[in-house]
């Protein structure tokens, strides 16, 4: 839906997404515990830049703007673009 | 026999409060000194409980023994080199279990006497944490003990401890089942001939620290074909070897810790990563910490200089000496430097607590700060906005502070670029100037400074997108993120008088001795010595060393209208900028009062802003450079002076000849 099977870099997914890293960055993401099939949270990302990703357990690991562009990583689910409502005459309408 | 000192180890993650409890263990002196061929600082103290004497070694805080940065690689080295320390005690935080566990397996492979610690007691209870500290000991095999440093809680067990570390035993090194890979572990062990497993895995896993220090070993064909055999098995041997450890982690954790449902991110967390507004608040945060430090040290700093000058130490000095010379050594050489030293302790000390606190505090508005889109061009600028910031009050411990920079490349870097902010010394000068020359436009003028430092600072942080050999290699700065803790307990007074007494100690006397050696450039010429009286006379100041010094720079800032007086005045400034103005209105033969007025007369616009241009630059004082070295190293020191004294001669011709034509229309 979102990535193939290389998936897409972890900074060029949303906010708030869960996904399942393909590739880490660096070995160093290996010894946060980040490593092939690990699922984690997306809690900010900037494109091509830095990332702030939450563990399993809940540690909340950052990435920096390489290792973030050089780890692949699948969306698992993604937050529902917010809806925009229009004010209407009747109350409120989607 | 064995030795009758106990040495030990200190390792942990990073902000595990690893330094807290160093800290706690120590007495009020630490020695500080570089590990043998880097700039990263060791933290050394013995002490002696009961007759029994003690040797702590404070590592670098490091995520694993395969480390990526040069701090964590010196943690590494030390750990795995296996030298004549009697066990390791390794500190982690009872809030990140799983990354604590893994680095002790890691340690404990080794097969040295471990004692794991776990420090944040009370943080984790209260986040929901709760520990079979017991079955967890068994487990392992290791005695564990739970602190909370920051009220001195457990560190008197950790110490009874630490003397009995030689009986602890090895613990359990198989915690960690490597299937597949077991036969080779133990066949690489055999074929090196260490008894350590957890060196032949490391070996295994290709770590570079422990090929560095296999050297030719590792070009032996039957440990080549055993490393060749285990890659054929499990393909990538460090994945497979993370991987295991990560399992026995988990396993661990399962049966031994339990977790509440508190979310570990804060809600000061979340305003400071709020992506609206966040870097707002981050920033705004980052500068009112850095003006409150200097605001409120400005009193401080002129009272200790109203004390220093009302010392009688000419009357004093005269009482017991009569020759000339000697007196002036002790009074211009020697308690000059000393005074210079006082003078600058306020800052010292003032710009610690940033220090101190930027791992449990400023981690997150530095990330926030670094993830917006503008900073993709100039990233390390505005990643280093609070050492910037600090350093525009005074460079000294702006670059001190860098040392809490986890990454060694952006240490250098950063503390390569501090010295082109101008300080709150330079900026008295530059106003001075200003005020001379062109008293309606002085609001404008000043921020000129500020404008022109960008461009060193933006050349500096150039350098950390092209590979440079003498700054290091770019590595992965990726790490957990600690808590947000605000440190005001009695182990961060002492950690911020442990940095102050760091710079007195390894600074101060190389500050002494050049402040005398200038002097003595300032009494003696190439005609022999001239005496005391050189340093009241414009025309003696002349024949001196400085003076030829400050005559053979004139060449170089009269084509721009510069007078020569400014030239050597410039030199002095190398001790110590407040000179500056002084030894100007002795050239001049003025009072400091009368400055301006003879300013005014010798010197036209488009020179006094040339002349501003280039005392932003062309170099900061002695203090600033020794600092420095300590931080990038000598070469670093003297190519980054070099640099900037050529960016300052360049950028004040330009700005002279543009000066000159918006004058003439």
């Amino acid at each position: 839906m979102y990535a193939g099977s290389e998936g897409i870099p972890i900074n060029k997914a949303p906010n708030n997404s869960m996904v399942r890293i393909v590739r880490p960055g660096s070995d160093r993401l290996i010894d946060l515990g980040l490593m092939s099939g690990s699922i984690v949270k997306v809690l900010i990302s900037m494109p091509c830049g830095p990332v702030l990703v939450q563990r399993e357990d809940g540690s909340v690991i950052v990435l920096d703007a390489d290792t973030a562009s050089n780890t692949f990583v699948t969306i698992i689910s993604a937050p529902e673009p917010a809806r925009h409502r229009h004010r209407w005459r009747r109350g409120w309408r989607p | 026999m064995r030795n009758d000192v106990i040495k030990v180890l200190i390792a942990g993650v990073p902000n595990c409060g690893k330094s807290t409890i160093f800290s706690e263990l120590s007495g009020v002196t630490i020695n500080t000194a570089n590990y043998p061929g880097t700039t990263v600082s060791i933290n050394k103290v013995e002490y002696s409980i009961d007759g029994i004497k003690v040797s702590i070694i404070d590592l670098p805080g490091t995520y694993s023994l395969r480390a990526g940065m040069v701090d964590e690689a010196v943690a590494a080295r030390e750990i795995l080199r296996g030298g004549d320390y009697d066990g390791i005690v390794v500190v982690g935080s009872a809030l990140d279990p799983e990354q604590t566990l893994y680095l002790l397996i890691q340690v404990m492979e080794l097969g040295k006497p471990v004692i794991l610690v776990l420090n944040m007691m009370d943080l984790a209870s209260r986040s929901g944490f709760r520990y079979d500290i017991e079955g967890l000991s068994k487990a392992l095999g290791i005695p564990v003990l739970p602190t909370i440093a920051v009220r001195g809680s457990g560190l008197d067990v950790l110490k009874n401890m630490i003397i009995k570390i030689r009986d602890v035993g090895q613990g359990n090194v198989r915690v960690v089942n490597y299937d597949k890979l077991e036969k080779y572990i133990e066949d690489l062990a055999n074929a090196l001939g260490v008894s350590r497993g957890g060196f032949a895995i490391e070996t295994l896993s290709d770590n570079p620290v422990t090929r560095e220090l296999m050297g030719n070993l590792l070009n032996n064909d039957y440990v080549r074909q055993i490393i060749e055999n285990a890659r054929k098995e499990v393909g990538d041997v460090s994945s497979y070897v993370a991987a295991m450890r990560w399992n026995a982690v988990r396993s661990l954790i399962n049966k031994f810790v339990s977790k509440g449902r508190k979310p570990l991110i804060s809600k000061y967390d979340e305003l400071f990563l709020n992506p609206k507004y966040g870097p707002i608040i981050s920033i705004l945060l980052l500068f009112a910490l850095a003006e409150t430090i200097f605001l409120a040290l400005e009193p401080l700093v002129d009272l200790l200089s109203m004390f220093l000058d009302s010392l009688p130490i000419d009357s004093i000095v005269a009482s017991y000496v009569t020759n000339e010379l000697i007196k002036s050594l002790i009074v211009d050489g020697i308690w000059s430097g000393i005074a210079t030293l006082i003078d600058f302790i306020p800052y010292v000390f003032g710009g610690c607590p940033p220090n101190s606190v930027h791992r449990g505090f400023w981690v997150d508005c530095e990330d926030i700060i670094s993830n917006r889109k503008v900073a993709k061009t100039h990233w390390y600028t505005l990643e280093r906005l609070i050492y910037l910031i600090a350093g525009s009050g005074c460079n000294v411990p702006a670059i001190t502070a860098t040392k809490a920079m986890p990454s060694a490349r952006d240490r250098v870097l950063t503390a390569l670029m501090i010295p082109y902010i101008p300080c709150t010394a330079r900026f008295v000068i530059i106003s001075l100037i200003a005020a001379a020359v062109m008293p309606q436009l002085m609001g404008l003028v000043v921020v000129l400074p500020y404008a022109v430092a960008l461009i060193g600072v933006i050349i500096i942080s150039s350098f950390s997108k092209v590979r440079l050999r003498f700054i290091g290699r770019s590595v992965p700065y990726s790490y957990t993120l600690p808590p947000l803790i605000l440190p005001l307990h009695k182990a961060f007074i002492k950690k911020v008088w442990h940095y102050t007494y760091e710079f007195l100690s390894r600074a101060g006397t190389l500050i002494v001795i050049f402040v005398v050696i200038m002097w003595f450039l300032s009494i003696s010429g190439p005609s022999g010595v001239i005496g005391p009286k050189a340093l009241g006379s414009p025309a003696l100041l002349k024949q001196t060393w400085l003076g030829v010094i400050g005559n053979a720079m004139a060449p170089l800032l009269s084509p721009i209208g510069i007078p020569w007086q400014f030239s050597a005045a410039l030199v002095y400034g190398y001790i110590f900028k407040e000179v500056v103005l002084s030894t100007l209105a002795l050239l001049y033969g003025v009072e400091e009062g009368g400055l301006i007025y003879a300013i005014k007369s010798f010197i036209s616009l488009p020179s006094a802003i040339a002349l501003i241009v280039f005392t932003t630059f062309y170099s900061p004082c002695i203090a600033t450079l020794i600092t420095e070295r300590q931080v990038v190293g000598l070469r670093l020191t003297v190519v980054n002076t070099i640099l900037q004294f050529l960016i300052a001669l360049g950028l004040a011709y330009v700005t002279y000849y543009i000066a000159l034509m918006i004058t003439l229309r």
